[in-house]
């Protein structure tokens, strides 16, 4: 059985059908690579999936459960974990807080345990504490720890996004754009370090990236959108010589005509 | 020293209050424009039950305390269910409050209508006001330094992000609400057994407008920074007696050029701790110890 399966989703914004009849299937494990010029409907299949935009119609299904229409932070506990096209971290939290809200997300105590400040509130704390660090020191960031979240260089903060998403030990991790923005030493760091977390860790990554290259070299499946339909589905090689992605991405040449 | 005793009584009276204000709006990020009426309706209840039915007072202020806190379940549910937030919420809350006062301003059993509650018995002194204000602020400090505080302050930098990471925003909102509204009407109860006399009006917008300037005055996200600055913003109109006339232009003023000049409020996200003074004094020690150990 697949991990995720999704069933003719469709998501509209009015009279605009950002997605229709989008049909994806996510094995445990797989590398999956989501691309196609802007407007597609990357994002919003991300969206649809995470619970941020309700669907109008197909399912949803993860690991055999319907989750079309759920709250997102079920969702999110259920084992679905997201970083964002425009990073939305907490930028007046430090860097090793932003990731402790990854690990706790429900409170793992009462609140009159954190009164009278009990071993077991101290426990947790200390434990949370440690376990951010290590995700930190993962992505490579840990001498960031003490830095405001807000405070960091740009790249940095892509980093400790992973790094929040990693934390919640997600089933599935839905990556958007997480090379924008970055030069090619950076975009180099960021190959080398995701083939390095899906080799150690076997997570399922789902990856939106408008760098090809990144695309290319990471991913074993890719899912080309165009105008929110699927235009194609398969491994980097075939997508490459695929003329629809060709005609969508590059435009066709142009007939001549006889004036 | 009356004069004194009763503006420490009022200080530490407000700082209660303002506790409840910092849970809501210094770190669930919620502005409130309506935490007079958890105020009036935990001033009320307490009065009540002391004066008519003999109730000890704390008990009686207690339960004040878990009305208000109910009380705040009905403008909160469905407004924080909504995602209210930002202008909104804060409008909803000053809706709530004038509906408060004038629903009391018209109940005559009891509450007396609008000529308000007398005869309420004196028994805030200055000794029990400073314990309970302690027990208040080192409870919101643990409360707030817990991991529960930890997501409220997540949910005010990044609520989208709080939410897809897998925080119940909802709920967390909704039970800082409910502690702060505790906090707010345990504020009134103290009010109500030291005025020993109230009306609705008592409770008027005013009253939650200076609890928020209070909080954005002493710097959001801070525990201690609101608290300073409840104690200057209730010493100050009274040290300003002085010059009558010119009080609440001074007032202003001040308000008026910290905004300008710290817009982050007095001391923005951080704390006032003795921390780093215990350090400095203990390494200094050290090094005495081993110079003296090096002169021998």
């Amino acid at each position: 059985m697949s991990l995720l399966e999704i069933e003719n989703l469709t998501v509209e914004f009015g009279g605009l059908k950002a997605l229709s009849n989008v049909n994806l299937e996510v094995n445990e494990g797989d590398f999956l690579g989501l691309i196609g010029p802007n407007g597609a409907g990357k994002t919003t299949l991300f969206n649809a999936i995470t619970g941020v935009v309700k669907p109008s119609d197909g399912d949803i299904n993860f690991e055999g459960k319907n989750i079309k229409g759920m709250r997102p932070d079920k969702i999110a506990l259920r084992g679905i974990s997201r970083t964002f096209q425009n990073i939305r971290l907490f930028p007046k939290m430090k860097a090793s807080e932003n990731v402790e809200i990854g690990i706790i997300r429900v409170p793992q105590y009462s609140i009159h345990d954190a009164i009278l400040g009990l071993p077991k509130q101290r426990n947790k704390d200390k434990e949370n504490y440690e376990q951010a660090l290590r995700h930190l020191e993962q992505v490579g960031i840990l001498e960031y720890k003490d830095a405001y979240a807000g405070e960091l260089p740009y790249g940095i903060q892509r980093r400790l996004e992973i790094a929040r998403a990693i934390a919640t030990n997600p089933k599935i991790l839905f990556l958007d754009e997480p090379a924008a923005g970055m030069n090619n030493d950076e975009t180099k760091d960021l190959i080398n370090f995701l083939s390095k977390l899906h080799k150690d860790t076997g997570i399922t990554i789902v990856l939106i990236e408008h760098h090809l290259d990144v695309v290319m070299e990471l991913c074993k499946n890719i899912m080309v959108l165009n105008l929110g339909s699927t235009l194609a589905y398969g491994n980097p090689k075939e997508i490459q010589s695929n003329p629809d992605v060709i005609k969508a991405y590059i435009g066709e040449r142009r007939q001549k005509t006889n004036v | 020293m009356g004069y004194a005793k009763g503006i420490l009584i009022l200080m530490s009276i407000n700082i209660v209050g303002v506790c409840g204000v910092i849970i809501l709006t210094g770190f669930t990020g919620l502005f409130s424009l309506g935490h007079a009426g958890f105020m009036s309706i935990g001033a009320y209840v307490a009065a009540i039950l002391t004066k008519y039915f003999g109730i000890p007072f704390l008990l009686s202020m207690l339960i004040g305390g878990l009305i208000a806190s109910l009380s705040s379940l009905i403008v909160g549910y469905p407004t924080l269910r909504g995602k209210l937030k930002g202008d909104y919420f804060a409008i909803a809350m000053m809706g709530f409050a004038e509906s408060i006062r004038l629903l009391f301003s018209n109940i005559y059993p009891y509450f007396n209508g609008a000529l308000g509650l007398s005869g309420i018995p004196l028994k805030m002194n200055l000794t029990t006001s400073l314990i309970i204000c302690a027990i208040v602020v080192y409870f919101t400090f643990r409360y707030l330094n817990s991991q529960h505080g930890k997501l409220l302050i997540s949910i005010r930098e990044q609520e989208v992000a709080a939410e897809l990471i897998g925080v119940n925003v909802t709920k967390e909102k909704l039970k800082s609400l409910l502690i702060s509204a505790f906090l707010c009407g345990i504020s009134g109860g103290m009010m109500a057994f030291y005025y020993t006399y109230m009306t609705p009006n008592t409770f008027s917008a005013e009253l939650s407008n200076n609890m928020l300037a209070a909080v954005v005055f002493g710097g959001m996200g801070s525990i201690s920074g609101p608290v300073i600055a409840t104690i200057i913003l209730t010493a100050l109109p009274e040290l300003l007696r002085a010059v009558a006339r010119w009080r609440l232009v001074i007032y202003g003023l001040l308000m008026i050029i910290v905004m300008l000049f710290r817009p982050e409020g007095l001391l923005g996200n951080k704390e006032i701790s003795l921390y780093p003074f215990i350090k400095r004094i203990k390494k200094e020690k050290k090094v005495r110890d081993v110079t003296i150990k090096e002169g021998k």
